[in-house]
């Protein structure tokens, strides 16, 4: 649809609407007029000529139009029409000289084309650019075009975007909007303002040369607009309403202008594609190459298929990092905690963030989160509750099940840990003490020995149910409960996990007998143990049905996932076959002892100074 | 039905004549086709005469393969092809490859930008320390010595 602003003819009148001028309908030659205010109503308008069919209208002014010739043919000229009127004012044709080109032919085209007519003494103005040469106007009593030399070359160079308002013209290339004042004799420039960061690039330069193919404004990412006020804004598409569009055309960037390679002044766009086809190390590394490639980076992600692996080390304040990719390759912290963290005991983990407890004896009762990349340290107040079975009379030390989730960008966090199997309490950040959550009630953390937290939805497993609850919204929210009965397991040890670090973890992942999993696509899986794992280990994995009444089924294939059980999650199986193949022949059934293989991997590799390895960093 | 051909034009004005399919690799040149804003001719403002060529040569070797046995190529030819492609990129120098990057970006040819950008990641900057990518492309370093210290603090653990 062609929304071209088409306000009132009528006058001096005030009028609210827009109105609009619908496709000129070519072989017609006329156009047709829809005030909204007239619902059902379209205008007609008087017969526009003979050779509008050929023509395209490509700016407009209230009811005038700046018509292109046609392609082909010895016609060359522009010409502006009114179709109220039908008053026309034919244009000289355009033949412009350049530092670079010579334009032997007129100009048949136009890029970003600007008509103004004043209301009252009709005089016109129209602006253009020829290629990304050449800004050239016609004024009312001009007999030629003339090419604005005070317009620097750098203003207009991939200029895709110009709007005319109050004798003002608003120049927005992806460096600067540059404005000149067009009111004096000579075109002035009078600001030139940054955007970088509040344009983005795009393949498809956005020029539009035709403005009658409605689709071309739409398809364009970045567009200056004047208010009625007189404020410039900025309007960005976002990338999602633009993913079903055809490519852009992109801005000469080699050409003769910039350093024919200069690496660093690679267009962001395509920095970001390289970085995403980086490892999370050499991410890291062409971070701090230059200013330009650390800016590029802040917006891209390493494409991390392989998860990496925290390893403590007894005794020592900072852990190893190991990357199966980079076989042999361990890379060590820097130091992490003054304290030591050998007294401390990390019970949960989210990427790099580990969720530290507080020693066994002495002072000290505030847990804290750690990244191990960046050293950040987050201190969480002191936990003390209530509990209408029990009074809690020293501050808690201990959660059962702790959960730790920190947003990758804003750094937002959430812990989550039951206390005794009395109490769910919760902090957030910003919060200044753990809350408890009633809404959950008592039965469904009730001997509840997992929980796994993903996309704000928390799953807690007990021997009768699996409840999930939705924590996007202030309150947590119960959203269903599904009977689990038969499926499983009672066992003798409870089997709720709160030693991970440094020892036990091992035993206590091996030996709780039922898990519950979230996959990569939101599957929701209970893992059974079958046995106790020797060489081989085996399970039985039932999946949640959501179409059949949330009634489980059991599954032999993981397909390209795999588990990472410890975590409760899955993870896309993109590695090297090579890599897992000896653990994956473990059983028929499971790619999933994924956790498991690392480890004996790396105690094969390095059975030095290694405590039982902890966890994956995804 | 005769074949067709495009005609396109570098930006140092190089004509390039070329069977459509070979052309219509790039998902930009249909547009600019269709916008009808070349007459016979299409002019590549973009693109230098070198890089035009190597881009040709390459959708000329992909456009035989994709229509060889109706679609189906062979294993055999697909590996021939990953070897082509392979021995293509190692051709070249740093500024055409530079440069083939950003044609393979403005010609919007999907393959021919991963095949670049890949090659890129793997072979400029992967296992390398920052100095030997700095050496290696040719960047200055434009921190100061304190920024510089500061942005490899937060990562210092990828630095070996």
């Amino acid at each position: 649809m062609k929304m071209r602003k088409f306000p009132a003819v009528s006058g001096t009148r005030r009028n609210p609407h827009c109105w609009s001028n619908l496709p000129l309908d070519l072989m017609q030659m006329y156009c047709l007029l829809f005030n909204p205010e007239n619902k059902e109503k379209i205008y007609k308008t008087q017969p526009l000529g003979v050779d509008l069919k050929d023509r395209t209208c490509v700016a407009t002014c209230r009811s005038w139009l700046l018509m292109e010739p046609p392609f082909r043919g010895r016609e060359r000229r522009f010409y502006i029409i009114d179709v109220v009127t039908r008053e026309r004012i034919n244009l000289p044709g355009v033949v412009i000289e350049s530092d670079r080109l010579i334009y032997f032919l007129p100009v048949r085209s136009l890029r970003s084309p600007i008509l103004w007519i004043d209301e009252k003494t009709k005089d016109y103005l129209v602006i253009r650019l020829v290629d990304d040469e050449a800004l050239v106007c016609f004024k009312k009593g001009d007999d030629s075009w003339k090419q604005i030399p005070q317009l620097p070359f750098s203003c207009i160079y991939t200029c895709f975007h110009m709007v005319y308002k109050d004798h003002k013209l608003y120049c927005l290339n992806y460096d600067d909007l540059h404005i000149f004042d067009f009111s004096g004799g000579i075109p002035l420039q009078v600001s030139r303002i940054s955007v970088h960061g509040y344009v983005k690039r795009e393949k498809w330069f956005g020029i539009i040369s035709c403005r009658n193919w409605g689709m071309n404004v739409v398809r364009r990412k970045n567009n200056v607009v004047v208010t009625v006020g007189g404020d410039v804004l900025i309007m960005a598409s976002t990338a999602s309403a633009l993913a079903q569009s055809p490519p852009r055309k992109f801005p000469a960037v080699s050409g003769t202008r910039r350093n024919p390679h200069c690496w660093s002044n690679l267009p962001l766009d395509l920095m970001q594609m390289v970085f995403e086809r980086l490892g999370f190390t050499d991410f890291e590394r062409a971070k701090s190459v230059c200013s330009s490639w650390q800016s590029g980076s802040r917006q891209s992600q390493p494409k991390n298929q392989i998860p990496w692996m925290i390893i403590f080390t007894w005794h020592k304040n900072y852990c190893l990092l190991f990357n199966p990719e980079d076989k042999e390759e361990l890379y060590k912290t820097q130091p992490l905690d003054d304290d030591g963290l050998e007294d401390r005991t990390c019970v949960a983990t989210c990427r790099s963030w580990l969720l530290m407890e507080p020693p066994n004896g002495g002072r000290e009762r505030r847990f804290y989160i750690l990244d191990v990349l960046t050293r950040e340290r987050i201190n969480l107040p002191g936990i003390e509750i209530e509990s209408d079975r029990l009074i809690y009379l020293l501050p808690v030390r201990r959660l059962w099940s702790p959960i730790l989730w920190v947003d990758e960008k804003t750094k937002d966090y959430i812990v989550i840990g039951l206390v005794g199997d009395e109490a769910l309490v919760c902090l957030k950040k910003g919060d200044d003490s753990w809350k408890q959550i009633p809404q959950l009630s008592f039965s469904s953390i009730y001997m509840c020995f997992h929980m796994v937290y993903k996309d704000h939805k928390l799953y807690c497993l007990n021997y009768d149910d699996l409840h999930i609850f939705d924590f996007s919204g202030d309150i947590p929210l119960q959203v269903s409960k599904i009977s689990v009965h038969g499926y499983v397991k009672r066992e003798k040890d409870l089997g709720i996990m709160r030693h991970r670090m440094p020892w036990g973890m091992e035993d206590k992942v091996v030996r709780r007998k039922n898990s519950v999993v979230v996959t990569v696509r939101g599957d929701v899986l209970i893992v059974r143990s079958k046995r106790r794992p020797q060489e081989t280990w085996r399970f039985r994995i039932y999946k949640m049905d959501s179409s059949n009444g949330n009634n489980w089924e059991e599954i032999v294939s993981l397909g390209d996932e795999a588990i990472v059980l410890d975590l409760g999650v899955t993870v896309l199986r993109t590695w090297k076959e090579s890599l897992v193949t000896p653990y994956t022949s473990v059983t028929n059934v499971m790619n999933s002892s994924y956790s498991i293989s690392i480890q004996r991997r790396l105690n094969n590799h390095n059975n030095l100074f290694l405590r039982p390895i902890y966890s994956l960093m995804l | 039905m005769s074949k067709k051909n495009i005609v396109l034009k570098s930006s140092n004005g190089i004509i390039f004549e070329v069977e459509e399919a070979v052309a219509l690799q790039s998902e930009t040149i249909p547009y600019m086709i269709e916008d009808d804003c070349a007459n016979d001719t299409i002019p590549l403002a973009n693109v230098t005469g070198d890089i035009l060529a190597l881009v040709i040569e390459y959708c000329k070797k992909h456009v035989v393969v994709a229509d060889g046995d109706g679609g189906g190529s062979s294993s055999s030819s697909q590996e021939d092809l990953k070897n082509w492609d392979a021995q293509f990129m190692n051709d070249l120098d740093q500024s055409k490859i530079f440069n083939l990057l950003l044609a393979a970006d403005f010609l919007n040819i999907k393959t021919l930008f991963d095949l670049t950008c890949q090659f890129v990641a793997d072979t400029m900057i992967k296992g390398k320390s920052v100095e030997e990518v700095r050496r290696t492309l040719n960047i200055e370093k434009d921190y100061t010595s304190e920024e510089e210290a500061k942005a490899r603090q937060e990562n210092e653990w990828a630095f070996k």
